[in-house]
C-alpha cells in the first residue's frame, strides 16, 4: 500500500509542475505588462523592468520563479509595494481556510443525512422530499442561493449580517450557502450507492441473523457506500473554490477568493499568476488526500493496484 | 414492431416531467428569442427620470437603476445565455467526441495516455483557468465560448470512449475492417451514427454547465461586458440593489433556475428514455 500512496504523490508532482509553467508562460506572453495602465516615461519603465527583473530572458526568469515557490515565494506583488505575493496570501488564508472547512462539513452532514433518509424507502414520500429538495439544491447556483438567503435571512428576519466576517454568527450564513450546493449533490451520491449496497447479499445475512434494522444501515451498509461519496470530495473541493469566488464577494468576506476576483479585475497578473498556482496546488493536494484515504479504507482498490 | 428510437421516444413521451420540461424549455428559447422584437423598449435604452420602477403595467419585470425595462433586458439576456449555452456545448461536443472516439479506437498506450491527460486536466481547478484567461487576452465573448468548451469537453471524452471501447467489439465494425475501410470512415460511417443518442442525451447534460459557468464569471463581472448582459450578469446586478429593489433580483434569477431545472428533466428524461438500465 506504501508503494501505491507513493507512486500518487510521485504522479501529482508533474501536474503541479505543469500548473506551474502552464500559468508562468500563459500570464508572460499574454499582451500587457504589469505597467500598462500607468502613465510613465520610458525610462521609468525601463528602470522598473529592471527592478523587478522583467528585463532577463524569460526562461532564466521562470527559473528563478521555480525556485522560489517551494519556499513560499511567490514574487513581489507589483501593485502593492513592499508587499510580496506570499505575505498577501498568507495573511487571507485563515479566513478562507474556515469558510471552507466550514461549508464542507455542511456539504458532508447535511449530503449525508439527507442520502441516508431518502434510501430508507426508495420511491415514497421520504424519498422523493429530500430529493426534490437536492434538484433545488443543484438548480440554484450559490448566486442564486446567496442573495436569496440574505433577503430571507439578513433582511427580512434580520437574524445575521447581511455581510462581513466578524461576530461569530457571521460565519453561518455564507458557510451553509457555500455548503448546501455541495450538499445537493452528496445527497444525490449518498442515496444512489446506499440503494445499490442495500441490495446486496451480506445486508441479506445480517439481516437473518437479526441485527437491528438501524444498526444494518447505520454501519453495515454506510460503510460500504461511502467511498462513491469520498472520492466526490476532490471535485468538491474545486468547486468550493469557485464558489469562495461568488460567496466572498456577495459577503464581502476578505479571504483569497475575494482577492482573486479583484485581482482579476484590476488585471493584476503577478497576484493572479500567484493564486492561481496556490490554489492549483490546493486542490491537486486535496485530490491527493482524498485518493490515498480511499486506498486505505478500501483494500479492493488497493489490490486491484498492486496486481496491474 | 417499432425501432429502439421509436421505443425510446414513447418511453419518453410517458415521462411527465421531461415532456414538461421540453415545453418550459421551448417556451422561454421562443419568448427569448422572438420576445425582444414585441418589446416597446431595447435592452440599452436608458429612462434616467423613471429610474427603478417596481413591475407595473408598462413594465412587466420593472426597470433597473437606470430605468431600463426589465423584462426586455431579461429576454435578451437570456439569448446570450442560451448563445453561448448552445455554442460552447457545440464546442465541447466536437472536441470531446473526436478526442475519445480517436482514444477508444486506436485503444492500447495511446488510449492510456490520452485518457491520463483527461484525468489530469479533470483535477485541475479549470474555473480558475476560464478567469486567467479572460483576463489576460481581453474580455472578449468568442474567448469565452471557446473557453468554456475547451472545459467541458472532458465527460464528453470520457462517455464517447466507453461507448467506442464497446462498439468496436462488435461484428459489423469487424466486418468494415476486413473489407478495408479506412480507419476514419470506419469511425465517422460505423462509430459516430450509433453513438449518436448517447452524444445527444450528454449534451442536453453539458448545457446547463455550461450556462452555469457562464453565469458564474459573468456575475463576477468578467464575462458579458456592458450594455451587453447576460442573466448572470443580470442577476449580480440584481444582487447588489437587493435591498430596495428586490424584484431585479427575483426575475432574472427565476428565469434562470427555471431553465436549469428544464434542461436537467430534459436530460434525465432523455437518458432514462434511450438508455434503459
Amino acid at each position: 500500500m506504501l508503494k501505491i500512496i507513493a507512486g500518487r504523490i510521485l504522479q501529482a508532482i508533474p501536474v503541479i509542475l505543469a500548473i506551474i509553467t502552464l500559468t508562468f508562460f500563459m500570464v508572460r506572453l499574454s499582451p500587457g505588462d504589469p505597467f500598462s495602465n500607468e502613465k510613465i516615461s520610458a525610462e521609468t519603465r525601463a528602470r522598473l523592468n529592471a527592478h523587478y527583473g522583467l528585463d532577463k530572458p524569460l526562461w532564466e526568469q521562470y527559473a528563478h520563479y521555480l525556485a522560489g515557490l517551494p519556499f513560499g515565494d511567490f514574487g513581489p506583488a507589483i501593485t502593492h509595494p513592499g508587499w510580496t505575493v506570499g505575505e498577501l496570501i498568507a495573511e487571507r488564508i485563515p479566513v478562507s481556510l474556515e469558510l471552507g472547512g466550514w461549508a464542507l462539513l455542511v456539504a458532508c452532514t447535511v449530503g449525508i443525512l439527507a442520502g441516508l433518509i431518502a434510501s430508507i424507502k426508495p420511491n415514497t414520500v421520504s424519498d422523493w422530499l429530500p430529493m426534490g429538495f437536492s434538484m433545488i439544491g443543484i438548480c440554484l447556483p450559490t448566486f442564486v442561493l446567496g442573495p436569496l438567503l440574505v433577503l430571507f435571512f439578513g433582511l427580512y428576519l434580520e437574524w445575521f449580517n447581511v455581510w462581513g466576517w466578524i461576530l461569530p454568527q457571521d460565519r453561518i450564513l455564507p458557510s451553509t450557502t457555500l455548503g448546501l450546493c455541495y450538499a445537493a449533490y452528496i445527497a444525490r451520491l449518498t442515496r444512489g450507492s446506499m440503494v445499490e449496497v442495500i441490495k446486496q447479499d451480506y445486508i441479506r445475512t445480517a439481516r437473518a441473523k437479526g441485527v437491528p434494522f438501524y444498526r444494518i444501515f447505520s454501519i453495515h451498509a454506510l460503510r460500504n457506500a461511502l467511498p462513491p461519496v469520498l472520492s466526490f470530495l476532490g471535485p468538491a473541493a474545486a468547486g468550493l473554490v469557485s464558489g469562495s469566488f461568488v460567496i466572498e464577494t456577495i459577503f464581502q468576506i476578505p479571504g483569497l477568493g475575494q482577492m482573486f476576483v479583484e485581482s482579476a479585475l484590476n488585471n493584476d497578473h503577478t497576484i493572479l499568476m500567484g493564486l492561481t498556482i496556490f490554489y492549483g496546488t490546493l486542490v491537486i493536494g486535496f485530490n491527493l488526500a482524498v485518493d490515498i484515504l480511499l486506498t486505505i479504507i478500501n483494500p479492493k482498490i488497493s489490490n486491484q493496484q498492486s496486481r496491474s | 414492431m417499432s425501432s429502439p428510437q421509436q421505443q425510446a421516444l414513447r418511453r419518453f413521451s410517458k415521462n411527465r416531467a421531461s415532456v414538461c420540461a421540453l415545453f418550459v424549455l421551448l417556451t422561454l428559447i421562443l419568448a427569448c428569442v422572438i420576445g425582444p422584437f414585441f418589446s416597446p423598449y431595447t435592452h440599452d435604452e436608458q429612462n434616467l427620470n423613471l429610474g427603478a420602477v417596481a413591475p407595473n403595467a408598462q413594465h412587466w419585470f420593472g426597470t433597473d437603476v437606470l430605468g431600463r425595462d426589465l423584462l426586455t433586458r431579461t429576454l435578451h439576456g437570456g439569448r446570450i445565455s442560451f448563445l453561448v449555452g448552445i455554442i460552447a456545448t457545440f464546442v465541447s461536443l466536437t472536441v470531446g467526441v473526436i478526442y475519445g472516439t480517436i482514444s477508444g479506437y486506436l485503444g492500447g498506450r495511446v488510449d492510456s495516455a490520452m485518457m491520463r491527460l483527461v484525468d489530469t486536466i479533470y483535477a485541475l481547478p479549470f474555473v480558475i483557468f476560464v478567469i486567467l484567461l479572460m483576463t489576460l487576452f481581453g474580455r472578449n465573448i468568442l474567448l469565452l465560448f471557446a473557453a468554456i468548451g475547451m472545459v467541458e469537453w472532458l465527460s464528453m471524452a470520457r462517455i464517447v470512449r466507453g461507448q467506442v471501447l464497446t462498439l468496436k467489439q462488435q461484428t459489423f465494425v469487424q466486418a468494415a475492417r476486413c473489407m478495408g475501410q479506412s480507419t476514419t470512415s470506419i469511425m465517422s460511417r460505423h462509430l459516430l451514427p450509433n453513438m449518436l443518442g448517447i452524444i445527444v442525451i450528454y449534451a442536453t447534460l453539458t448545457v446547463p454547465n455550461v450556462m452555469l459557468l457562464e453565469a458564474f464569471i459573468s456575475f463576477l463581472g468578467l464575462g458579458i461586458q456592458a450594455p451587453n448582459t447576460s442573466w448572470g450578469d443580470l442577476i449580480q446586478s440584481g444582487a447588489t440593489t437587493l435591498e430596495t429593489h428586490p424584484w431585479q433580483l427575483f426575475f432574472p434569477a427565476m428565469m434562470f433556475s427555471l431553465t436549469l431545472f428544464a434542461l436537467n428533466f430534459l436530460g434525465d428524461g432523455l437518458r432514462d428514455a434511450f438508455d434503459p438500465r
